[in-house]
């Protein structure tokens, strides 16, 4: 496992490894964020630049939020602000995806349906 | 399986194809009707390592063998570490209320096997609801793709599979194809590219309804769409009404006012999680989802919708438009 072993005093003055699972679980954490919005972003075709190096480690961090704005027409803009959470500096960039969604004309049919399964 | 389905919206013309994987129907359309058939030929490639790696219901898949190493470390294969990571991803996006780690609970509700055996099952009572283990219990390091989950827990990758599966597969489609496409599997839809107008997707209560019970139509354009509900994957236990979507609080069926959500967002993965996490948010959910900033309509169990962040109004009943054609004409062109 990716462990960083803690030395620590055990019994009888020797010294005792144990699984440090706060780091475990930060690495986790960060890296499935990169990993995830990372492709997520990239598939919804807003950018790439989203990415933070991790100070250490070569794992990337992103932290996605989305904000939405109706336009006159009623289509939407929806932008991905993406940040990073690590345990060194932090950077943000943004980038912007448009017209997710719209109404249709009244008389259109449909390609598919969603709806629970 | 169904044959090739063509048909046309507003001008613009679609191929699909449809079949069934991952416990509900899979449908993938092209704009123009352009390569349809190498698209579905990557969407059941798609589906099949999904299906392999992540499903629970089959003894040989990579999860069910994750799930044999009694709380060892495993090296699992790429795929599977992309959609634990997903489904963690998924888990902490909506603070615990979309978690993997249900699987146990999922059993004791008695969804043990392919649904449409647990269905058939008697009414065998169900056992005390007990809470999940919690994601965080979970250790994955992607760098090595070692996943280590305690002794006796139970992944369940059900709630975040097909909607991972969705936003692989219709980009996986569009690098091949370089057409615009759309993959849509049991509701969860993700569209790589896209037709002038959007594509035009269909939002009710059921997704494999029949036309004439679907309600609104908007246009997709970019990104994912996906809806939860808990009118359709029901079973009955001791008496009790269960269905799939379980609050990891309690370990039983979510107790919600909503009989729908859909919401859209830059990928399916995160529309599903949004819509599976407000059915467990019940009444919270609208001020969650305010925040999240994605548009989404949210049924309640009366009937009456409430839409948000710029998701578009529903239009007038007599005004609606014929949703599914798409799909019924695929199934009868078999």
């Amino acid at each position: 496992m990716n462990y960083r072993p803690e030395e620590t005093k055990g019994s009888g003055g020797r010294p005792a490894r144990k699984t440090n699972r706060a780091y475990v679980a930060r690495r986790i954490r960060l890296a499935t964020s990169a990993m995830v919005l990372g492709a997520v972003i990239a598939t919804a075709g807003i950018g790439t630049a989203v990415a933070t190096e991790i100070p250490g480690t070569t794992m990337k961090a992103v932290l996605a939020t989305a904000t939405t704005t109706t336009t006159a027409t009623g289509s939407t803009t929806t932008t991905a602000a993406a940040g990073s959470t690590t345990t060194g500096p932090t950077t943000t960039t943004a980038a912007t995806t448009t017209t997710t969604l719209a109404p249709t004309t009244t008389s259109t049919s449909a390609v598919t349906t969603s709806g629970a399964s | 399986m169904a044959g090739p389905g063509a048909f046309s919206t507003v001008g613009t013309s679609y191929a699909a194809r449809q079949f069934s994987a991952l416990g509900s129907l899979a449908l993938v359309a092209t704009a123009g009707g352009e390569a349809v058939d190498l698209a579905e030929e990557v969407l059941r490639h798609e589906l099949g390592a999904i299906d392999r790696a992540c499903s629970r219901f089959r003894a040989d898949s990579e999860i069910a063998r994750t799930g044999r190493a009694h709380g060892r470390p495993v090296r699992i294969s790429p795929l599977l570490a992309e959609a634990v990571a997903a489904a963690l991803m998924v888990a902490e996006m909506t603070g615990g209320a979309v978690d993997p780690t249900v699987g146990a609970a999922l059993i004791d509700l008695g969804y043990d096997r392919d649904f449409d055996e647990v269905r058939a099952q008697s009414a065998r009572p169900v056992a005390p609801p007990r809470p999940a283990p919690g994601w965080r219990c979970i250790e994955l390091d992607p760098r090595d793709r070692l996943l280590r989950a305690p002794a006796g827990m139970v992944l369940d990758l059900g709630a975040t599979a097909k909607a991972f599966a969705a936003d692989r597969a219709a980009a996986r489609i569009a690098e091949v194809t370089g057409v615009a496409v759309l993959v849509n599997l049991g509701g969860d839809i993700c569209v790589a590219g896209s037709p002038p107008d959007g594509w035009p997707v269909g939002i009710a209560l059921d997704c494999a309804t029949s036309p004439s019970t679907t309600d609104v139509v908007v246009a997709l354009r970019q990104g994912g769409l996906a809806s939860s509900g808990t009118s359709v994957r029901t079973w009955r236990r001791g008496g009790r009404r269960l269905h799939h979507i379980v609050d990891p609080r309690t370990g039983d069926s979510a107790v919600t006012c909503w009989q729908l959500v859909s919401v859209a967002a830059p990928s399916c993965l995160v529309a599903n999680a949004a819509s599976t996490a407000a059915i467990v948010w019940s009444e919270a959910a609208p001020p969650r989802l305010s925040a999240m900033g994605l548009p989404c309509r949210l049924v309640r169990t009366d009937g009456t919708v409430l839409a948000l962040n710029g998701w578009p109004p529903d239009p007038p009943e007599a005004h609606r438009g014929q949703a599914g054609l798409g799909v019924r004409r695929c199934a009868t062109a078999a």
